[in-house]
């Protein structure tokens, strides 16, 4: 079973406003109805639109994988309850491996190599940050629909494909060693005296999940303090 | 004129927070490299998006927590900060370019709430009117943007027209206090034991350029 190149693209198209109206009741609900229609002969719209108490929440550029399974049990007629249920479970899984995949490994580790490069060189920094995490940004909301449509339910077996674990180690190893190169950013005649003992109190600050907001009220302290022995 | 089409700018780019796409353009980074260089002075863009992303690194938006707006922030401190370019003909003030940006990341979080809401109001009327799908769905964009243009256009006009009389702030010592909390974050984010090794390699060559 195959998805057609067209309803691909517009698969795809739909994707990109799948959290537009995100909420805290329905949470992705409306986004997952307005793509998965959007995959759908117009005979199946009917049947889709009265699951529409369906919850769905993933994360977003996994949802391909669980749309294009949900698309083929359609197309094939399964109980309504059944899908529910696979959604239920899939949303779930993908959205820990997305969640730890994009925005706690590849987004975190593109974005220190930016930095760096951006305030040591300019535009490339943040031209590089750009053009490769939608590299695969894409590749995983392109390729998720046509996975998950061939291998229906069975699609939540690919987390365990060599492809996501290896990318995350890879990408884990290059954040490390980019945090351990982040002082070069400071130029040499800077005193670095503060630094590390600075970078302790923050790091204990987020292990003890102090909230964000006395963090930040932490630095107005540290700006004040800088600005009072200015004076 | 500044003040209107930083906000607008400001609340469309907004909207690849979550609203369209989330290519990563409303990263600060990014978001500050675009200001930049639709301001005129992109090595400055990138400055302060660099600052600003540094803070705002381990912000993780996972399952329903809402933690400050890293993405308003970012864009709200470059705003700000060519803003008072125009008006000082100078450098301007990072204390307010910063204060600007962490207020606009609060009352981001705060607004992302409201949109929310909002949103859930949507859905209802969807339940009542099944045929307008993609009328209620896409009505979502139309909220996250009254939200960029809500955070962003009052915060622009305060900076465009209230003179703060405070001292500038050392450009070395906000440097060193980003840099401690980007490593913070980054040691957060990537504290394994296989991991280790890489962070001493980077440590090793970051002494390396220091001490040749």
């Amino acid at each position: 079973m195959r998805l057609g190149f067209f309803r691909l693209i517009k698969l795809f198209f739909a994707s990109l406003f799948l959290q537009s109206s995100w909420s805290f009741h329905s949470l992705q609900s409306l986004g997952f109805l307005f793509t998965a229609r959007a995959g759908l002969d117009r005979d199946k719209h009917e049947k889709l639109l009265q699951n529409s108490r369906v919850f769905f929440n993933t994360h977003p550029y996994m949802a391909g994988y669980i749309i294009g399974a949900v698309l083929r049990a359609y197309e094939k007629e399964e109980d309504t309850e059944k899908i529910k249920n696979y959604i239920l479970v899939g949303q779930s899984a993908f959205a820990s491996a997305g969640d730890t995949l994009f925005w706690q490994t590849i987004r975190p580790a593109l974005l220190l190599l930016a930095i760096i490069i951006g305030l040591k060189f300019g535009i490339a920094g943040p031209l590089l940050f750009f053009v490769v995490y939608n590299i695969l940004h894409l590749y995983h909301r392109f390729t998720g629909f046509s996975a998950g449509y061939k291998q229906g339910w069975d699609i939540i077996y690919i987390l365990k494909a060599k492809k996501f674990t290896q990318t995350q180690r890879w990408f884990e190893n290059l954040g490390a060693f980019l945090v351990g190169l982040m002082p070069i950013v400071l130029q040499k005649n800077y005193n670095l005296f503060f630094l590390i003992p600075l970078a302790g109190i923050f790091l204990l600050f987020l292990w003890k999940k102090i909230p964000p907001i006395l963090i930040l009220t932490f630095v107005f302290i540290l700006i004040i303090i800088n600005l009072l022995i200015k004076i | 004129m500044i003040v209107l089409s930083l906000g607008i700018l400001g609340a469309i780019i907004l909207l690849d927070k979550y609203a369209i796409g989330e290519f990563g353009i409303s990263q600060p980074l990014i978001a500050g490299t675009i200001i930049g260089a639709l301001c005129g002075d992109i090595s400055a863009g990138i400055f302060i998006g660099a600052l600003f992303q540094m803070i705002f690194l381990a912000n993780l938006p996972i399952g329903r927590d809402v933690p400050p707006d890293a993405q308003a922030g970012g864009i709200a401190g470059c705003g700000s900060y060519f803003i008072l370019k125009q008006i000082e003909q100078s450098e301007p003030n990072f204390i307010i370019v910063f204060f600007i940006g962490i207020l606009a990341s609060i009352l981001g979080s705060v607004f992302d709430i409201s949109v929310r809401r909002i949103n859930e109001q949507l859905y209802y009327r969807f339940l009542r009117n099944k045929s307008s799908l993609s009328f209620y769905h896409l009505a979502g964009i139309l909220t996250s943007f009254l939200r960029g243009i809500i955070i962003f256009l009052p915060l622009f006009a305060i900076v465009n027209f209230i003179r703060f009389p405070v001292g500038s702030i050392n450009k070395e010592f906000l440097m060193i206090v980003m840099v401690a909390l980007s490593i913070a974050n980054g040691i957060y984010l990537y504290f394994k034991r296989s991991c280790f090794p890489f962070l001493m390699i980077g440590v090793l060559c970051a002494l390396a350029f220091f001490v040749l």
